[in-house]
């Protein structure tokens, strides 16, 4: 079954809690064992009372006579994942409560503070695919707060199995790279933060550079971690953007592809952080419109850099 | 009718004869026929003379000669008095009911629509302190650098596609006339470029502070320009509601006034500063509406902070970040750009310039 599939369960009290426990009964029995999210009620269900919320990703809805949903959802349990970095980054808590309380207002999550491990962590036995969503630590306008982007965040988390983690430097995203690449093939990674045509700042002192003179130049050997699939989105201003001279591969989009051998999506232009939406989900491609450019996402191509339009 | 009974009388010829005896003020009355004047030789001499004074200056209603039969035979002459001075006090005040009612309407939106009242003109006090590093009118036409960096060099950065794709001011435009050009305005508006820049900042403030309104994406915001101290704007009427949007972006735009690189060809800020944390970097946009005339501008963190320390509102008709000091005083007041332009004699010839990131049109 797809990873991202639901079993949806009509019996009355499937998902009841025995005892105060609300991890005793057959939803959860299902979700851990099956590794695949299930949705069943709490208590009893009259089968001609039951509704159809979205009938696109088949939610389906019922009421108690004191209005509270019935129907919840119940996540699969997985033991064999990376630890959480402890103390959690102020934004990595921050998208824990903005996931929470987005998953929290579609579908009714049984246990939201399962969350955090979901989110900051990658596990073995998950079976969705693996992502890898760094931000930068620098940001000073707060455009990197997780609340701009509540929505990208939570439909990667419930899509894919995600790691949302904060780094301070190169040798950070090295490290995450590297150890997300043990739990499993990464096919997607994710650089927010803020960028220039020739630079992402990760820190304020450590950087991203375009320009080979700077200290701040990286080899990105590290990338070599990710496997040949891999595609690179960075969520950063310009990086994609033509040069003085129009030149659409004098920039850092250009030379992070070249330099990984990865596809690399970049915006040619500023960003605001709360325009970013999702394209696509299943193979991730984000949009960002503006009344000049249309989309500001390119994609650049380490082979043909001809095709980088 | 005795003129009927004397025309047809035989004793016209008799009464011709006695012409040379009328009153001095029939003989050389030309309206009056021989007859009638015979007539009127039976009232006494100064009541013919008043009664003839009196036509001259009212129009007789029915005749001449009735008319003067009639004011010789009055028990005492009749005074001519105009409408004027017949009905002094009704005529006054009909005239000024009538002043008042045309002009008051008049009057009140000509005041609605000069700023005058708001942005105060006729107050403006040169001695005052327009900005914090260019102080004064006088520091302006002496200036040969900002901030330690010359004005050549500010300028050179400020070019379309050197730090910034749109520019600071225009491909063509003397970093120096843009300065003077907006100065003029704001002084003619009669406030400070300080004043300007900290209603903006406390605009500014409140509207970062807002989350983004699913229900209101417009995000109305009341402000009280009274709120700042020694507030000249909108006095009056102190609380004026806007829309705003204001955004963050993820990158950053470094500042044309910047001191640690003074070389304009080098623009390696890493052999400058310690950390990117340690420069002043902008990157966050405000677009800001008047929903009373819709007049808007878009207003960066950078052109707060340049509006208030050197009065410079940038410039270039592609740059959408530019701020026109006019329109500018047409959002905050509510006033339409023309009537502003028109107070301070400037052309209302200004069109903003198209800005791809405004959303509420």
């Amino acid at each position: 079954m797809d990873p991202n599939g639901k079993i949806t369960l009509y019996g009355s009290k499937t998902g009841e809690s025995v005892a105060g426990n609300s991890r005793d009964n057959i939803a959860q029995k299902i979700a851990t064992d099956s590794k695949i999210q299930v949705i069943a009620p709490i208590d009893h269900v009259s089968p001609s009372g039951i509704q159809l919320s979205d009938s696109a990703n088949f939610e389906i809805y019922q009421k108690n006579n004191s209005g509270d949903k019935l129907f919840k959802s119940f996540q699969p349990v997985f033991d064999k994942c990376t630890n959480i970095a402890n103390p959690l980054h102020p934004r990595e808590k921050e998208a824990i409560e903005v996931v929470k309380k987005e998953i929290t207002e579609n579908s009714q999550i049984i246990h939201p503070d399962d969350l955090e491990t979901y989110l900051l962590e990658m596990c073995h036995d998950n079976p969705k695919e693996k992502f890898l969503y760094l931000s930068m630590e620098s940001d000073w306008n707060g455009a990197l707060k997780p609340e701009h982007k509540k929505k990208v965040i939570e439909k990667i988390s419930s899509h894919y199995d995600l790691k949302f983690k904060v780094v301070k430097s190169y040798n950070e995203i090295c490290k995450e790279i590297e150890q997300a690449a043990k739990i499993g093939e990464i096919v997607h990674l994710v650089i927010d933060g803020h960028g220039s045509i020739g630079s992402i700042d990760i820190s304020g002192k450590d950087q991203m550079h375009l320009n080979p003179l700077s200290y701040n130049y990286k080899d990105y050997s590290c990338f070599k971690n990710l496997s040949p699939s891999t595609k690179i989105t960075l969520l950063t201003c310009s990086t994609g953007k033509p040069n003085a001279h129009g030149n659409v591969n004098d920039n850092l989009a250009n030379l992070i592809a070249k330099k990984t051998g990865k596809v690399v999506i970049s915006p040619i232009d500023l960003i605001k952080a709360t325009e970013i939406k999702i394209e696509s989900i299943d193979d991730f491609y984000v949009f960002h419109t503006d009344k000049k450019n249309g989309n500001l996402f390119k994609k650049f191509n380490p082979e043909r850099v001809d095709d980088n339009k | 009718m005795i003129i009927n009974d004397l025309n047809s009388s035989p004793i016209l010829n008799q009464i011709n004869l006695y012409e040379e005896s009328f009153y001095p003020c029939l003989k050389k009355n030309n309206r009056l026929t021989l007859q009638e004047k015979a007539i009127l030789m039976k009232y006494p001499e100064e009541r013919v003379k008043k009664a003839i004074e009196y036509s001259l200056v009212q129009s007789p209603r029915t005749t001449l000669m009735e008319q003067l039969t009639w004011h010789c035979s009055q028990p005492t002459p009749t005074v001519y008095r105009s409408m004027w001075q017949e009905n002094k006090l009704e005529i006054i005040a009909t005239i000024a009911l009538s002043i008042v009612a045309i002009a008051l309407p008049v009057f009140f939106l000509r005041y609605l629509e000069s700023p005058h009242h708001s942005l105060l003109l006729d107050k403006a006090d040169p001695n005052r302190l327009m900005a914090t590093d260019i102080k004064s009118f006088n520091d302006l036409s002496n200036l040969k650098q900002l901030n330690g960096v010359n004005i050549s060099i500010i300028e050179n950065r400020a070019r379309p596609g050197e730090w910034a794709n749109t520019g600071f001011i225009g491909k063509e435009d003397n970093l120096l006339d843009v300065l003077q050009k907006d100065w003029k305005t704001v002084g003619a508006l009669g406030t400070t470029h300080i004043e300007i820049a900290d209603h903006l900042q406390a605009i500014w403030n409140i509207s970062s502070k807002l989350e983004e309104n699913k229900e209101n994406p417009k995000n109305l915001i009341t402000y009280d320009f009274n709120s700042i101290k020694g507030n000249t704007i909108n006095t009056g009427s102190s609380i004026k509601t806007f829309y705003t949007d204001y955004s963050v972006t993820q990158g950053w735009q470094n500042d044309i006034f910047d001191s640690c690189i003074t070389d304009n060809l080098s623009e390696d800020f890493d052999k400058c500063y310690e950390s990117f944390n340690d420069r002043t970097v902008f990157g966050c946009d405000l677009h800001l509406t008047n929903p009373e005339n819709k007049e808007h501008i878009h207003v960066t963190d950078a052109i707060i902070q340049y509006i208030k320390k050197y009065g410079f509102y940038e410039s270039g008709e592609e740059n959408f970040y530019s701020i026109d000091p006019i329109r500018l005083a047409s959002v905050f007041t509510g006033h339409r750009y023309c009537s502003i332009a028109k107070a301070i004699k400037q052309p209302c010839n200004s069109k903003a310039p198209n800005d791809p990131y405004y959303r509420l049109n």
